[in-house]
């Protein structure tokens, strides 16, 4: 995942606001990042570039050496299927269906599963991250905690190369932080680029690198642990 | 993406409590459109059958002052009948008979003034003196106690006879002035503003049962003078009215309708249902908006991973179709038992005249397609400024 003096600039009727300006990284399978910075520094509107919900007003963004910049929603919505998951503060979980049903979502898009296989798939992967006995609980029976694996597991779901975390620890205790930042941990020492956008400081405990971010322009960047 | 998959997603979603309650408003919503545009083409149907009924093409005249008169008159183009005022009216017989618990025996006897005023459809026509002829469904019954309405006479319906059974059949005939045996010789289809329990009979039958004496006064009686004067269609009234005044008569129609209380029972419901229209389409709109709004942060999820905005559309589309689809059959059948409840109890009168009162499919039908396309169209802009902001609110975070 590469991106070149990316910018993102929001322009209202009186006035244009940079998102991120000048912006080049290269992330890596197999790596932990972590995007730090204040609240409207541009964390957010980076990782919604890096996942294809937003398009960048200029620059180059080259995903599994694919240039993106130019691609139709179709094609972009593909690229997003088959190699970005996504994790979120809110979990985001649809109230209405079970942990491995809101699994299943983004296989009911992928023909490369087979259709059969879908629910036991679901189910493993909900196994994998500890959550056996809670394949069939609807999300408001399951703890924060719970709710954010299950969010995990959706990202995983279609075995993506990249994961995008964007404050997936932030309205968890302590105890269930650690235990998400374990599992993202293990996931990028299993091949996965993990970026997570977080004001916690706990996430640089797991995190390859650091980057810090201010006013939409990357300032520092360190090698975390 | 196939269609079970779409189900998939929105299986647990169609009976939500929500759902429910959108699903609810709208039927009653639809409800009364539905029962507005049934009043509006029943005022339409109802007027126009009045006016094409035999009594509705007829104008009164008095007595030609020659015979001259009375040639040119009936040498008017489209006049189909014309004969004494005598036979605008028929006249109530008993016929014991037909006295039954919940049926008094009552019939109405009219002058058959033209053969192809009734189509015969069993048996056969009046051919000779006694012949009588009835609509197949015959109720022996006034609903009148003299000009009123009987509102305690709620039978009809139950009490129907199948005239067609009773061809070749005898029946006693009285009133005040005759009393004589009658065969039933064929059966006719209702006719529309007819009572059901009119029955024809022959001129010269006829005669015997109502006298030339049309009323008496200061111990002198005066004898029918007037004229009748059937058009052969409701919409040459007017030509032949002109043509009347023309040889310097003035006529006068036996049914006059006043238009600006039938123009209000129309524009009424008219009125209402478009305000009720107007209403339900802005109701309708503000809920799909708060739900399409609802379910923002699930349209950005599916977005992130991987849906297309098209596959999202589609699953607006398909929740707001149902909904739709919900209501309306919901709606159809709330419609049906009211207009049951109403037809049976309250406009029995029509139903004893033959008149029913018309169910407006096509009308309907064309209002559902109506609603179908413009939930679509709200559903379609309303996701599709919706895929917008999803992405926005899924971040809002920071």
């Amino acid at each position: 995942m590469i991106i070149e003096n990316i910018e993102k600039i929001y322009s209202t009727s009186t006035e244009k606001v940079i998102g991120i300006t000048n912006f080049s990284y290269s992330f890596e399978k197999g790596k932990f990042y972590a995007i730090m910075g204040h609240s409207g520094s541009g964390k957010s509107t980076l990782i919604r570039i890096l996942g294809l919900m937003d398009n960048a007003t200029s620059g180059k963004y080259v995903i599994n050496g694919k240039d993106v910049s130019k691609l139709s929603d179709k094609e972009l919505s593909n690229i997003r299927m088959e190699n970005i998951g996504f994790i979120f503060q809110d979990y985001y979980l649809d109230q209405n269906l079970k942990a491995y049903e809101n699994v299943m979502l983004p296989m009911l898009i992928n023909k490369k599963i087979d259709r059969s296989d879908r629910k036991n798939k679901a189910i493993d992967l909900l196994n994998n991250i500890g959550l056996g006995d809670r394949v069939n609980h609807y999300p408001k029976e399951l703890s924060g905690g719970e709710q954010q694996r299950v969010c995990i597991t959706r990202a995983l779901a279609n075995n993506p190369d990249y994961l995008l975390g964007d404050e997936p620890t932030g309205n968890l205790d302590e105890e269930n932080e650690i235990k998400v930042l374990e599992t993202l941990k293990n996931l990028s020492l299993n091949g996965k680029c993990v970026i997570v956008v977080s004001h916690s400081n706990e996430v640089k405990n797991y995190a390859d690198e650091v980057l810090f971010i201010k006013n939409g322009k990357l300032v520092v960047e360190n090698e975390g642990n | 993406m196939k269609a079970t998959d779409y189900l998939f997603i929105l299986k647990n979603r169609f009976l939500k409590k929500d759902n429910v309650l959108l699903i609810l408003i709208i039927s009653f919503i639809f409800v009364a459109i539905f029962s507005c545009i049934t009043m509006i083409n029943f005022v339409s149907v109802f007027r126009s059958s009045m006016l094409s009924s035999d009594m509705g093409r007829t104008l009164i005249i008095d007595k030609p002052k020659s015979d001259d008169d009375l040639i040119k008159i009936k040498e008017l183009k489209n006049v189909e009948v014309i004969e004494s005022n005598k036979y605008l009216m028929g006249v109530e017989i008993y016929v014991p008979e037909f006295n039954k618990p919940k049926a008094e025996g009552m019939i109405e006897l009219l002058p058959l003034l033209k053969e192809n005023d009734v189509k015969i459809i069993k048996g056969s026509k009046i051919q000779n003196a006694g012949d009588i002829i009835c609509p197949k469904n015959l109720y022996p019954h006034s609903l009148y106690t003299g000009n009123i309405y009987n509102y305690e006479t709620n039978y009809f319906g139950s009490y129907l006879l199948k005239a067609n059974n009773l061809i070749g059949s005898s029946i006693t005939a009285e009133n005040e002035n005759e009393k004589i045996a009658l065969k039933i010789v064929g059966t006719f289809e209702n006719k529309i503003l007819n009572g059901a329990a009119a029955c024809y009979i022959s001129k010269t039958d006829f005669n015997k049962f109502k006298e030339d004496i049309e009323y008496c006064s200061n111990d002198e009686c005066y004898e029918y003078s007037s004229l009748m004067l059937r058009v052969d269609d409701y919409n040459n009234l007017v030509v032949l009215e002109k043509e009347l005044k023309d040889l310097g008569y003035n006529s006068i129609r036996n049914y006059t309708f006043d238009e600006e209380i039938l123009s209000s029972l129309s524009y009424i419901p008219l009125f209402v249902g478009s305000i009720v229209m107007i209403i339900s389409m802005l109701i309708i709109y503000s809920f799909f908006k708060k739900k399409i709004r609802n379910n923002q942060y699930q349209y950005g999820v599916l977005k992130s991973v991987g849906y297309t905005n098209f596959n999202i559309k589609i699953i607006a589309i398909l929740e707001g179709g149902f909904i739709t689809t919900i209501s309306i059959l919901w709606s159809v059948v709330l419609y049906f038992i009211s207009y049951h409840i109403v037809a049976n109890n309250y406009l029995q009168e029509l139903s004893y005249n033959n008149f029913t009162v018309p169910v407006p499919y096509a009308y309907i039908a064309l209002f559902v397609f109506v609603v179908f396309i413009y939930i679509f169209l709200i559903i379609n802009y309303l996701s599709s400024k919706s895929l917008n902001a999803c992405i926005q609110k899924l971040f809002e975070g920071e």
